[in-house]
């Protein structure tokens, strides 16, 4: 089936990205007209039935979202895009945000307008400045044309400034709010008490595109693509031994394989030619080995049974020359950093996994890893913790993958 | 860059961010431009934040120093962040480091992705985002910010 092209422009767009033309052509003033016309619930019901799940590595219910938000009491209420995109292998948020950042902008105006908020944010990381401008200067057009400000919503662009932690929702409201970017204790969830104690909506750019386009179509076309479980288009990231790197948008339900190896995608594998390992999702993710990548599809049911899930959309391709060992050695370096500090399983979990890994005798340590693990997913304030040793634990449960040797740190640097 | 007007710094920090409302939710974007205006944050500059914004310096320095981005190395010095994290060492990217050691008046830092990792190895330039990053079009990138 190849790529497709709804979230992302055509090739053959004839309107800049940055344009009110853009908005026009891509069916974005209708699609927000049809929402003032139909009014909130009846939107709100629209958004449940298209079957959008959140974008950001969750997959929560998009439409369950906006109806508690709506319904939390509150006059102040608040809306979110999340485009800090930190995770390791991601950057399809960016290219969404370079090709078509009129999108995401009339999704956020939708959501805003849906649950009754009068604010709206967009934080990026600090390491977009080009894009942040983009997305300011797209701001700007639609607050000329009255579509920002005034009676309707105001819209504020938050500059992030190099915290991984900061793109979790609850640190990135205390982020927005002045404090330090640490995870707050959930529950009370952001719907209910978020930014500034009110309830709140967070959804991820991506997010917030399929809200635009699903509004400038309908349920239907929007079901077009995809599974009946998980309908619609997803953009994955897909960077390593490939022959072509990038994002592409493909239908959910595509066979993985497919993704790596079509030419409109990813062209096959590059390197030594012989794909190893994927890490799908992030440095949380989880890694298949080549004979699941073979068999699997990219959705949410048949992945799970493989314990892993789409994440962020992160396709990290590894050929047969890399040491897997020295990756997770990297990742746990990565969580240690990143880690707030906040709370002691995640603060002392981090630092003992990498201690494990650079001492080299991994395979001898593998049910002390195991507990490790389990007590920071159980006992972690947010999802940082929670999920930290995943790429490990499933690199342990793929025998196949194990190489004779683990020398952590000093292997491949 | 800063020019040292002989104010004091309490009253040249106000100047700065005399169009930033004073509240406690414009914190990181007052540290933002003071950051751009000055070149790098400093505990006086904090303290002088402390003042202007009537918020405790002890709650300042806790979110200044949480961002890796915010500068605090005096003397005006490029800072060059090279992407070594998975993607981009599998380029050669933690090679980079090394190789701009050499260039005067640079600060070389590691940094974790970038979101980039389609072009790595990725690197910043101050504030822009260098794909495919070379020791060739690393320095031109340098050079450009001494003198654009
Ligand atoms: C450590 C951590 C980092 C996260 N970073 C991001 C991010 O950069 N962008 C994002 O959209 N969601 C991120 N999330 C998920 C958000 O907390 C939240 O679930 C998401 O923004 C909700 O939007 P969605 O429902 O549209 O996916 C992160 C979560 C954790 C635990
Ligand atoms: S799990 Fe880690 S990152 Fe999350 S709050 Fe606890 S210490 Fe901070
Ligand atoms: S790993 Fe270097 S930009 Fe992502």
């Amino acid at each position: 089936m190849g790529e497709v092209r709804r979230l992302l422009p055509q090739a053959d767009r004839r309107s800049v990205a940055v344009s009110w033309d853009r908005v026009v052509e891509r069916g974005f003033d209708k699609a927000y007209q049809r929402v003032l016309d139909m009014g909130s619930e009846a939107a709100i019901a629209e958004v449940t039935a298209s079957g959008i799940m959140g974008r950001g590595g969750a997959a929560f219910p998009t439409g369950r979202k906006w109806d508690s938000v709506r319904s939390s009491p509150g006059t102040a209420k608040y809306v979110v895009m999340n485009a800090d995109e930190s995770e390791l292998g991601t950057f399809k948020d960016r290219a969404l945000l370079e090709q078509d950042p009129m999108g995401p902008l009339i999704g956020l105006l939708i959501a805003a307008h849906c649950v009754g908020a009068r604010q709206a944010y967009c934080y990026i990381r600090g390491e977009y400045r080009e894009v942040e401008t983009a997305l300011s200067q797209s701001i700007d057009i639609l607050r000329k044309k009255g579509w920002v400000g005034g009676e309707t919503v105001d819209v504020e662009v938050r500059r992030g400034a190099g915290a991984y932690i900061a793109g979790e929702e609850t640190a990135l409201f205390n982020s927005i709010e002045g404090k330090r970017p640490e995870p707050r204790v959930k529950p009370p969830f952001p719907t209910v008490k978020g930014l500034f104690g009110a309830p709140t909506l967070i959804q991820n750019v991506e997010t917030l595109a399929n809200i635009a386009v699903l509004f400038a179509h309908d349920v239907a076309w929007f079901r077009q693509y995809g599974t009946p479980a998980t309908p619609g288009t997803k953009l994955v990231a897909i960077s390593g031994h490939v022959n072509r790197p990038g994002v592409f948008e493909v239908p959910f339900g595509v066979p993985l394989q497919e993704i790596i190896d079509a030419d409109d995608l990813a062209g096959g594998i590059a390197g030594t030619g012989h794909l190893q390992a994927v890490l799908l999702g992030g440095a949380a993710g989880t890694f298949l080995s080549s004979a699941e990548v073979a068999e699997v599809p990219l959705d949410y049911g048949p992945l799970a049974k493989h314990g892993a899930s789409i994440g962020s959309g992160a396709v990290m391709v590894f050929d047969d020359s890399v040491d897997l060992a020295w990756v997770v050695t990297k990742l746990a370096h990565f969580f240690a950093d990143e880690s707030c500090g906040q709370c002691v399983p995640c603060r002392i979990g981090t630092r003992r996994v990498l201690e494990i890994l650079r001492d080299g005798n991994t395979w001898q340590r593998e049910s002390d890893l195991r507990e490790l693990g389990l007590a920071m997913r159980d006992a972690s304030i947010c999802g940082l913790g929670q999920t930290a040793p995943m790429a490990l634990l499933s690199m342990l449960d793929r025998p196949y993958l194990r190489r004779v040797e683990m020398k952590g740190d000093e292997h491949g640097e | 860059m800063a020019v040292n007007t002989g104010m004091p710094l309490t009253e040249r920090v106000a100047a700065v961010v005399a169009d930033l409302p004073k509240d406690r939710s414009q914190l990181l974007p007052t540290l933002w431009r003071l950051a751009d205006h000055f070149g790098c944050l400093s505990p006086s500059l904090l303290a002088a934040v402390s003042e202007v914004m009537h918020i405790p310096y002890a709650e300042i320095y806790g979110v200044a120093s949480f961002y890796a981005l915010l500068p605090w190395d005096p003397g005006q010095p490029v800072i060059v962040r090279v992407c070594t994290d998975v993607m981009c060492s599998l380029k050669n990217s933690s090679e980079l480091p090394t190789v701009l050691k050499d260039h005067e008046g640079v600060v070389v830092k590691e940094s974790p992705c970038l979101g980039q990792c389609d072009l790595g190895p990725a690197a910043l330039v101050g504030s822009r985002v260098v794909r495919n990053a070379t020791p060739g079009n690393l320095a031109a990138e340098i050079g450009e910010m001494r003198h654009g």
